[in-house]
């Protein structure tokens, strides 16, 4: 059960937020310690009602003593109605202080969960499935956020209810309390116990519902190719013996449940029991009264709720407590080194929707001595593999570099060692004479403008209009999206979607071709695109056509700009100043793109 | 910017729809009969609750009598304990069945829309976001999972106690009782009427819910994007948007209850109240007994917990029935063979591979032709390359051969055969497709190149590898540690774009099949290992007579192609051999 690696201890954890609010904290405790109090009250002041009741029927004879009885009675059933107004504002008070707790806490796990993700590298990200994330951030954060509110409004109800009616009890009869009493504390070890099973059933049960959760996105993502060549099929097996088996598991777990429901009213039975052969007794001796003698059969009935309660409320705890755990492996996640302090901060920016009057002159040409980019022995090795070794390369401001190389030759690692997505196995780089980020602690590529921007190679189209993918973060006049649309050819297919920019696309809206979501993807770059372009193939998926008119617009608004685009498409290279190809061994360059293509690679096409 | 809800757009609607509850019905045929004895079961055990009540106020009125003996009030005080226990059995009996049977009827339901997605037409994935169509088959199952598996049961069983005590108490004396289950009715209605507010902001709340985990989806998706433009601060802060959105409606669900429930429970001891004061003024006048008035009080006290429950639960299955809504709306959606059935006997045959297009028209949205008055005749055996620009309706031409949509006017044929006409399974199942986006599983090479539980079958496995040596493609597993055991990432997150495209090729060499489809399936590849798949088809087709349909846009992958046709605006503008149309 405990196979999980601990972070940090999640009793720690939750004690320390706990503490933050202890104010709330410390009033919810209060109104639940009230409410309780007005439940416990309850049972007596009816108690007090019959007795006056019964006291009146005995001298319903004598018309003085039956009013004097009758004002006891109405005094009884007010004091009732206060005892219940009582209750009615403490329940009020602790919704609105320890319940609401529940999603206070929901609310900053969540904000915590992406808070983590965003700032720790995409190699720790990616050692989670998109599945485990979202199930940690939707599944384990419902019932962590439990152990923060309800659960603890729960577990105050059964410790505050049963100590009050313990009291309660023991003032009526001493003697017959604590045999009544005595009962229920023999069981909570064998309902921990039990409920201990049902929660392990219960997360074997649930980690079949994950698997099958995986299953059912994994089979709807694929149901297209899956579809055309009847292999959906397979798939529909697959789930349903998934199915079959979570099935098997809950039931498992709800048998336990149920067949520990009779055990968990033993207790009351055999106190019930008790008072019903000894209560009886105690009332014609007139130690006790019947109005007493009810109330003890009512405080019998009332503590059977919260005993049984006990089980159920450990296994949240324990729930709770392991979720926390789970959501700690992800906001413990260690950081990658970031700071407010941005490399785009210290080296001139210009994008080219920037005025031109805008420019330091002479920061430019400084800029313009120096390598734009300058790697030296670079390596990266993926799943115990070597993808590359001692590639070094210098480029300076305004060339266009081409890489091509075979596939799963490492041109996506070494893009994004570039763009400092991932941190490089070995080497160095430098942007404009300055380290980079992913090695010098204490700066980043990221947040604000970004000095190298990246095309990665699947384009990512969010969901939301045209212009929420373009304009992001920032405002751009529609001007300025234009232009951006027509460099990348995409502005007549976007005139033809209704609502134009603010047609939505993605999830929920026009389905792009994946053409016209890497050109979208790369119109969000040319809007923000300033010293260093990494392009990793993003025209892969578009014809030749429409390429070599994006080719012509990109060499026109990235004239100062240093490029790096991979790719192996030779029309999409023909365009770079440089080629290189990437390989085991290094970047083997190529003397111009006119080799490259009348070189040995064209030969072999021709099979 | 403002709004994120607005510019993301794609939040569902906060809409009651009506429940088709005929939709359930074949599912709970086969297991009603659990259910019904559940049901009785916890019935029976209320009633048994209310009777043993009734005991217990008669040996209190005995007791307050001074005549009391012990020996008396012996048959009420075993006749309760007896009814105690009987009603503590029943609901253990009741609720096992009822589980046993919910279970059944939740693991048919599932595997009904398992089933479901595979008869559904394409056009359905089209127009719902996948997340949607997911979240269809897994949470929404799960809400009503959770309302079977107790909500159920629980306002059942509530009720028939607040029926029950209230029958109860007006027998016991009609003319006092009345007056008693008239102060019972506020409480009740007072949860009728307050049910609305409650719900409205329950399904806002799920909805806001979704919304959040959705932006987290794509977060998590998107971040080598969102921290290449600098947006990760932007990103947190939209993400606390929608947390604090969400938040606001958890809040106004909490802010009704803590105004509805208290009350609720105020109102729902109220009856005692008007018993006890009630009582004393019958007693006193000697219109009821004592007996009586204490077993009404008693009964008073078993009403406010059902109340209580039934606030609860009243509130929450409405999201039950929406969630069952929105799996009954899937379950009922057309499946694809419904669509258009024409013929009864669908044809099935090992088909030759001759492919034609009869004066085609396609349109995913009216009014916009993909395709119109597409002609095209592939013979079996050729090798066919099909070009064009972006959108020219390259993809749909492939797309429509094993039925993924079908043309609102013209028909395509399959060796002569109308392809409506075919048997899906049967047409499909000699089709290879590899999409332009390939997909891969989490799990092993060997999972993804041959199927789940390929580890049992070393003939098959051995027969495949053997194949794709024949191919030339040996390489494409061997450069992997551990060739095909070598563990794959969710989505094929460890491979790069053009080594994933070579596995959905490489699954083409794995079934024997007469028609193969690629649309842009080499796009990521250099131009060696391009050569080498082209090569590999050749083989494929050498092998016995296969139909190669290929979309491409670099001449390179189309030069060893029979015959290349040129699309634009959904119509064939050149057809000829590659020498001729590629320049």
């Amino acid at each position: 059960m405990n196979l999980e690696r601990s972070v940090a201890n999640p009793r720690l954890i939750w004690w320390r937020d706990v503490f933050q609010r202890w104010p709330v904290y410390l009033a919810g405790l209060v109104a639940m310690f009230v409410t309780n109090g007005t439940e416990v009250l309850a049972p007596k002041t009816i108690q007090w009602m019959i007795d006056a009741l019964i006291s009146a029927s005995n001298q319903s004879s004598n018309p003085q003593s039956g009013a004097i009885a009758f004002q006891n009675i109405l005094n009884a059933a007010a004091l009732f109605v206060v005892v219940a107004l009582v209750g009615l504002a403490g329940r009020i008070f602790w919704r609105f202080t320890l319940a609401r707790m529940t999603h206070v806490a929901g609310a900053s796990m969540k904000q915590n969960i992406w808070g983590a993700l965003r700032s720790s590298s995409l190699e720790n990200v990616q050692r989670f499935t998109l599945g485990d994330l979202m199930n940690r951030a939707i599944g384990d954060v419902n019932s962590a956020r439990w152990i923060y509110g309800f659960t603890l409004v729960l577990t105050c109800d059964v410790i505050f209810f049963t100590s009050l009616g313990a009291i309660s009890m023991l003032l009526i009869h001493p003697g017959l309390a604590l045999a009544c009493l005595s009962t229920f504390v023999i069981f909570p070890p064998i309902i921990m116990q039990l409920a201990k099973r049902e929660y392990m059933a219960h997360e074997s049960a649930q980690s079949e519902l994950t698997t099958l959760s995986e299953y059912v996105s994994q089979a709807i993502r694929g149901v297209r190719s899956q579809r055309a060549s009847h292999a959906f099929g397979s798939w529909v097996t697959c789930l349903a013996d998934s199915a079959a088996r979570y099935a098997k598991l809950r039931f498992k777990a709800q048998t336990i449940a149920i067949n520990s429901f009779p055990v968990c009213s033993i207790p009351t039975m055999a106190s019930y029991v008790i008072l019903f052969f000894w209560g009886p007794q105690l009332v014609t001796s007139n130690l006790i009264t019947v109005g007493e003698f009810a109330a003890m059969a009512s405080y019998v009935y009332l503590l059977q709720g919260p005993v049984a309660d006990v089980g159920e409320l450990v296994a949240e705890w324990q729930k709770g407590f392991a979720s926390v755990n789970r959501i700690a492996e992800i906001t413990h996640l260690p950081e990658q080194n970031r700071s407010a302090e941005t490399l785009a901060d210290r080296v001139r920016i210009k994008t080219i929707f920037d005025e031109p009057q805008s420019m330091d002159r002479q920061q430019d040409a400084l800029m313009i001595k120096q390598c734009a980019v300058d790697v030296s022995g670079l390596k990266a090795v993926r799943g115990g593999r070597v993808l590359f070794e001692g590639v070094s390369l210098k480029l300076a401001r305004s060339e266009w570099l081409g890489i091509s190389g075979d596939v799963g030759s490492g041109k996506s690692t070494f893009l994004q060692n570039l763009a400092g997505l991932l941190p490089p196995n070995e080497g160095r780089i430098r942007f404009n004479g300055h380290h980079h980020p992913a090695e010098q602690p204490g700066q980043t590529i990221s947040d604000g403008l970004c000095q190298v921007a990246y095309a990665p190679e699947k384009p990512f189209v969010f969901a939301g209009t045209i212009r929420h993918n373009l304009a992001l973060n920032h405002t751009y006049s529609d001007g300025q999206i234009w232009r951006s649309l027509e460099i990348v050819g995409l502005d007549a297919e976007v005139r033809n979607i209704p609502r134009g920019l603010d047609g939505v696309v993605g999830e929920g809206g026009v389905s792009l071709s994946g053409g016209q979501r890497q050109r979208l993807a790369l119109a969000r770059i040319v809007l923000r695109a300033s010293g260093v372009v990494l392009l990793d193939d993003p025209l892969s998926a578009v014809d030749g056509e429409t390429e070599s008119k994006i080719i012509s617009n990109l060499k026109q608004v990235w004239s100062s700009h240093s490029v790096i685009w991979a790719s192996n498409k030779p029309s999409t290279l023909t365009c770079c100043d440089r080629i290189g190809r990437l390989t085991v061994r290094g970047l083997e360059f190529i003397d111009g793109p006119d080799a490259f293509v009348s070189g040995k690679a064209q030969e072999e096409l021709h099979v | 910017m403002s709004n994120s809800a607005v510019h993301r757009g794609s939040t569902e609607k906060n809409l009651s729809t009506g429940l088709n509850w005929r939709v359930f019905l074949p599912l709970l045929k086969s297991s009603y009969r659990p259910v019904v004895i559940g049901l009785t079961a916890l019935i029976a055990s209320t009633l048994f609750v209310v009777w043993a009540s009734i005991l217990l106020g008669n040996l209190c009125a005995q007791m307050g009598s001074k005549t009391f003996e012990f020996r008396s009030g012996l048959n009420l005080i075993v006749g309760f304990l007896v009814l105690e226990v009987i009603s503590i059995l029943a609901q253990f009996i009741g609720r096992k069945f009822l589980a046993a049977g919910t279970n059944q009827v939740l693991l048919d339901l599932r595997k009904a829309l398992f089933t479901k997605l595979n008869t559904l037409p394409m056009s359905y994935f089209d127009t719902q976001p996948l997340g949607r169509i997911i979240t269809r088959v897994t949470n929404d199952v799960e809400g009503v999972e959770g309302f079977f598996g107790g909500g159920l049961a629980r306002i059942l069983t509530a009720s028939v106690q607040i029926i029950s005590v209230l029958l109860g108490i007006f027998f016991i004396a009609p003319s006092y009782g009345a007056w008693v289950v008239a102060s019972a009715l506020p409480s009740l209605g007072f949860s009728w009427f307050t049910r609305k507010p409650v719900r409205y902001w329950l399904s806002e709340n799920k909805i806001r819910n979704a919304h959040v985990n959705s932006t987290l989806a794509e977060f998590i998706q998107g971040l080598p994007v969102l921290r290449v433009l600098g947006l990760e601060t932007w990103s947190v802060e939209e993400f606390g948007k929608d947390t604090r959105h969400h938040y606001e409606s958890s809040i106004k669900v909490l802010s009704w209850n803590s105004f509805i429930r208290p009350v609720t429970v105020f109102l729902s001891v109220m009856p005692t109240v008007v018993a006890v004061i009630l009582g004393g003024i019958f007693l006193v006048n000697g219109h009821v007994e004592l007996a009586a008035i204490v077993a009404v009080i008693r009964l008073t006290e078993r009403f406010s917990n059902p109340v209580r429950t039934l606030t609860q639960e009243i509130q929450v299955i409405q999201d039950a029935t929406a969630s069952a809504a929105r799996v009954a709306e899937m379950l009922a959606e057309t499946s694809e063979e419904a669509a258009k059935s024409s013929v009864v006997d669908k044809y099935m045959a090992a088909a030759s591979g001759a492919i034609e297009f009869k004066d085609v028209n396609l349109a995913y949205k009216p009014g916009r032709d993909v395709l119109s008055e597409f002609n095209l005749k592939i013979p079996p055996g050729q090798k066919l390359g099909i070009i064009g620009a972006t959108g020219a309706g390259k993809s749909s031409v492939i797309n429509l051969i094993p039925v993924l949509y079908r043309p609102h006017k013209g028909a395509v044929l399959v060796d002569g055969v109308d392809v409506a006409d075919w048997d899906l399974a049967s047409l499909r199942g000699q089709i290879g497709y590899v999409a332009q986006e390939p997909f891969l599983l989490k799990g092993s090479l060997g999972d993804n190149l041959l199927g789940l539980g390929w580890k049992e079958n070393p003939k098959k496995t051995k027969d495949f590898l053997d194949a794709v040596a024949t191919c030339g493609l040996t390489e494409v597993v061997s450069r992997f540690p551990g060739g095909l055991d070598y563990e794959v990432r969710e989505g094929g997150a460890n491979l790069s774009s053009g080594e994933k495209q070579m596995m959905s090729f490489m699954r083409l060499i794995r079934e024997d099949r007469p028609i193969l489809l690629m649309d842009e399936a080499t796009s990521c590849l250099d131009s060696r290992w391009e050569t080498a798949i082209q090569r590999a088809i050749l083989v494929l087709m050498s092998q016995r007579k296969r139909t190669c349909v290929i979309i491409a846009h670099r001449t390179e992958t189309l030069r060893s192609c029979d015959r290349i046709v040129k699309i634009r605006g959904g119509t064939i503008v050149a057809d000829g051999p590659p020498s001729k149309i590629l320049t």
